[in-house]
């Protein structure tokens, strides 16, 4: 069980290092790279024989926990008077987006998170995903994204272990990223 | 309250307190960042895309007792702000009654002495009524955000001069995003990313290297390898 965890944090770590790789000085806006981390995710999660079940409650959940997450910049946003952003260019990034954050779900909430809960519990499986969740971003946008990254990644985290699937972690991820494209 | 209630209101102060502590205008820093529109130029190089003109923009705060009473945040309008100032509450000192920030790019009239500018340079005035405007030591903490042309490594460092005529000045600079640099506010003038060594004016990009395709393969052979490990492991349990 532990070798299992160990493959998977291994495994994760070469999935970002080849998406920075992959996307050069350009790796955070870089669908290409994207695609590929996506790729090496879904395969691990594949290979790890994850099941991700869609039920009713979970999408109510994720739809909830997009609220949540939004909730600060959006009412930043009204408060500000601050328009939103267009629609120009949204369809291609959103088509890449949805497929990234599932993957990523997919992967730290299902497989890592199921591997490391039979390990150590659910409250561990919480704190790895998270910690993975706000490092894998760190090479592309910098430490500052630390707080926010893991303060999502806990509630994301409390999504799975909530509904018992990563399908409301999923939910809750694309949510926020198609939100935060309007809200920028 | 129930125990869902409790656990739906810890997560929004958990998201609040991460968002208050990564200040951003995003939802989450996440997978594939948005797309910035076209660096606008003042003065486009040959081969830029045509772009809409770049934008000025301002912000103003009353006064009482000598003080800006509200933070000032004045960013332009590209999609991202190719210039942003932030300046906290009881930053600045004026005798008048408002105090009004403006940023207006520019191109650049002339460059460093062993390097060059990259995008427009952006003029940040501060006035009040006629009054003489001061800093205070609030202000250490005011920040510049400009943005680059392109995102490519080694990235420019801020550039700085309180008038058109004086040499441009580095500052210390670091990056706050993929193509964002930051420093502090030293003051009204002239900002703007520049490349202060011909070297570095080049840039280079990771992607480009040659060794990206060794490590590309060998990134996927090992991955490879961790898969059918895992792969054998979640068979036998």
């Amino acid at each position: 069980m532990t070798l299992r965890v160990a493959a998977l944090l291994a495994a994760f770590a070469l999935s970002v290092g080849l998406r920075v790789v992959v996307g050069g000085d350009a790796v955070a806006q870089s669908l290409t790279a994207g695609l590929v981390f996506a790729a090496c995710l879904l395969a691990l999660a594949v290979a790890a024989a994850t099941r991700v079940p869609v039920t009713r409650r979970a999408v109510l959940a994720g739809l909830a926990g997009t609220a949540v997450v939004c909730a600060p910049v959006g009412l930043q946003q009204l408060l500000t008077f601050r328009p939103v952003h267009g629609t120009e260019g949204f369809a291609r990034w959103a088509a890449v987006v949805v497929v990234v954050a599932t993957a990523e779900e997919v992967f730290l909430r299902g497989a890592l998170y199921d591997a490391v809960e039979d390990l150590a519990g659910a409250p561990a499986a919480i704190g790895v995903g998270a910690v993975c969740f706000a490092l894998l971003h760190v090479p592309l946008y910098g430490w500052h994204v630390l707080p926010l990254d893991l303060a999502v990644g806990v509630v994301l985290g409390g999504l799975r272990q909530g509904t018992g699937t990563a399908a409301a972690p999923a939910v809750t991820h694309v949510g926020a990223d198609l939100v935060g494209w309007f809200l920028r | 309250m129930s125990s869902a209630s409790r656990r739906w209101a810890a997560a929004a102060l958990l998201v609040t307190v991460g968002w208050l502590a990564s200040p951003t205008p995003i939802a989450v820093y996440d997978g594939v960042g948005a797309p910035d529109e076209p660096y606008r130029y003042v003065a486009p190089p040959p081969g830029a895309k045509k772009t809409a003109p770049p934008t000025a923009a301002s912000a103003q705060s009353p006064v009482a007792k000598d003080l800006n009473i509200n933070g000032l945040s004045v960013q332009t309008a590209e999609q991202g702000p190719q210039a942003s100032l932030f300046v906290p509450p009881y930053g600045l000192r004026s005798a008048g009654t408002t105090i009004e920030v403006k940023v207006a790019p520019s191109a650049p009239n002339d460059q460093p002495t062993s390097g060059r500018i990259d995008g427009n340079v952006y003029a940040f005035t501060v006035v009040s009524q006629g009054q003489q405007v001061t800093l205070t030591a609030q202000a250490a903490v005011a920040t510049v955000y400009l943005r680059a042309t392109n995102p490519a490594q080694p990235g420019p460092l801020m550039l700085y001069r309180k008038v058109s005529t004086a040499p441009w000045e580095p500052l210390k600079t670091s990056r706050g995003g993929q193509d964002v640099y930051v420093s502090t506010f030293p003051g009204p003038g002239e900002y703007a990313l520049g490349f202060i060594t011909p070297s570095k004016a080049t840039g280079t990009t990771s992607g480009g290297s040659s060794a990206v395709p060794y490590a590309v393969g060998g990134g996927i052979a090992l991955l490879l390898v961790v898969l059918v490990v895992i792969r054998l492991r979640a068979s036998t349990e």
